[in-house]
């Protein structure tokens, strides 16, 4: 048996302990254990409350948010049969939230475009690579400036259609898994998804014949 | 043929990864012939992976996340206990009363059975009755005046009580009688009132034929108050004092004659 069967068997080992673990977490959870909900949540929460920040665009909702999802998921996890991925079935509560959400704040405020104040962002971290302190700094403060642009950006843009480009960006749904989700047509998603880009585009000024500090930042990530 | 427009319709599906591979093979091959597309494509890729970026570098710092662990548990126990407090508590209630009052009327029955025991619920119930017993089958020594009054007092109120309900129900019985009666309101009638409207002699004089019609308006009420006049017995104005020109002036109207 050579070393590479070994290592591709400790791997699938591994893969399905992993599965396993999840769905004896989902058993204890259904049988009313708190804490095995809580283990769970553990490993997604991240990515729902992200999803949520940059739909809501502020972190107070965003975190009031992602515990309605978590809530709710609790909530209805006696309903779970084990026919998707747990977190396939989260996700669709996690849309449901946002759809609710975006109800509730057409009813109660009429649209405004927000612009985003960067002290939302504070406390975040920007990850950079940079070596010397100088660079790290600058490229710091561009990458802030970056994030902030993308932020305006997706503010610019109706909820739905921020919706519908942070699952096909960061969720990486297909243009038909988001039309069922949110039932509307894949035209719509396609729509959405381009207007979002357009926006983004004018915004960023990516690979723009003038030089701005904007084009730069941007380059400046790419490179 | 490379068509530009067809290319870039393409080219959002491409970034994308929502192309056939097939597809998205043949399109990459175009973009090789076409500079403008090929800028196109690059532009929309690297806005794409530009915003990826940015939205996954815009994370909170771990010391947050302990705290939003904390709070998202907290928020879990609490909803927890408000689940079983309202769903499971109410049917629990129910059941131990039920279970309570069976028990305690059993132990009447039985107590009433064997005899009272102190302490016991059924000896409470027990003695109770006992009490009760006594009272009604106690005497009381009253004198005879006492007594006297209070049997009058007794029979005046059963005769007053009895005398009263007929009373209050005779009136629901009358029937009502409707009476019909003519009432004569006076109507006001209408006030005739009479306008009498002057109009300049020189300008219904210089006007001529073809302002016959305005005139026929203007005198209407005029004439209404002639005739009011003439009916009433006027005489007509007289022309004392009255002296003609010496000099004619023709006035020629343009269109006021007919050829």
């Amino acid at each position: 048996m050579s070393i590479e069967t070994v290592e591709r068997a400790f791997a699938f080992l591994e893969v399905h302990s992993g599965l396993s673990s999840e769905s004896e977490l989902i058993r204890w959870a259904q049988a009313g254990d708190t804490d095995a909900f809580c283990s769970l949540a553990q490993a997604y929460e991240r990515r729902i409350y992200s999803l949520a920040f940059h739909y809501c665009r502020e972190r107070q909702d965003a975190e009031d948010l992602s515990q309605e999802v978590w809530l709710k998921a609790y909530s209805a996890l006696a309903t779970f049969r084990y026919e998707s991925s747990f977190y396939t079935w989260l996700r669709k509560i996690t849309i449901n939230c946002f759809i609710n959400y975006r109800r509730r704040r057409a009813n109660a405020f009429p649209w405004q475009r927000q612009s985003i104040d960067p002290s939302t962002i504070d406390g975040y971290a920007i990850k950079d690579d940079s070596g010397s302190a100088v660079a790290e700094l600058e490229i710091t403060l561009q990458n802030q400036l970056v994030v902030e642009k993308v932020m305006q950006a997706l503010a610019d843009v109706t909820p739905q259609q921020r919706l519908v480009f942070l699952l096909k960006h960061q969720e990486g749904m297909t243009y038909e898994e988001i039309s069922k989700e949110l039932g509307c047509s894949i035209g719509t998603v396609k729509k959405s998804v381009s207007r979002t880009i357009a926006k983004l585009r004018a915004q960023l000024g990516v690979n723009d014949e003038s030089e701005n500090y904007i084009s730069c930042a941007a380059t400046g990530i790419l490179s | 043929m490379h068509n530009c427009r067809l290319t870039r319709n393409g080219l959002m599906d491409l970034v994308l990864d929502e192309m056939p591979s097939a597809e998205a093979k043949q399109l990459l091959a175009e973009l090789n012939d076409c500079a403008a597309c090929s800028e196109e494509y690059a532009a929309l890729r690297n806005t794409w992976r530009v915003s990826g970026q940015a939205l996954r570098s815009a994370q909170p710092t771990e010391t947050f996340w302990a705290g939003y662990h904390a709070r998202l548990q907290g928020k879990l126990i609490q909803h927890q206990d408000n689940e079983k407090a309202s769903s499971s508590l109410q049917p629990v209630r129910q059941s131990l009363n039920l279970s309570l009052w069976l028990r305690f009327w059993i132990a009447v029955v039985t107590q009433t059975e064997r005899g009272p025991q102190p302490g016991s619920p059924g000896g409470v119930l027990i003695s109770l009755r006992l009490m009760g017993r006594k009272l009604a089958t106690t005497s009381v020594k009253v004198p005879v005046p006492v007594a006297l009054a209070l049997m009058l007092l007794f029979v005046i109120s059963v005769v007053v009580l009895r005398f009263r309900g007929p009373v209050n129900t005779t009136p629901s019985n009358q029937l009502t009688s409707v009476e019909t009666r003519m009432i004569q309101i006076p109507v006001i009638q209408e006030k005739v009132v009479t306008r009498v409207v002057y109009v300049e002699k020189k300008t219904s004089r210089s006007r001529g034929a073809s302002n016959q019609l305005d005139r026929e308006e203007l005198n209407a009420p005029n004439r209404l108050a002639r005739a009011g006049s003439d009916a009433s017995g006027k005489t007509a104005m007289s022309l004392a004092g009255f002296k003609p020109t010496d000099q004619v002036k023709l006035t020629i109207i343009k269109g006021s004659y007919e050829k």
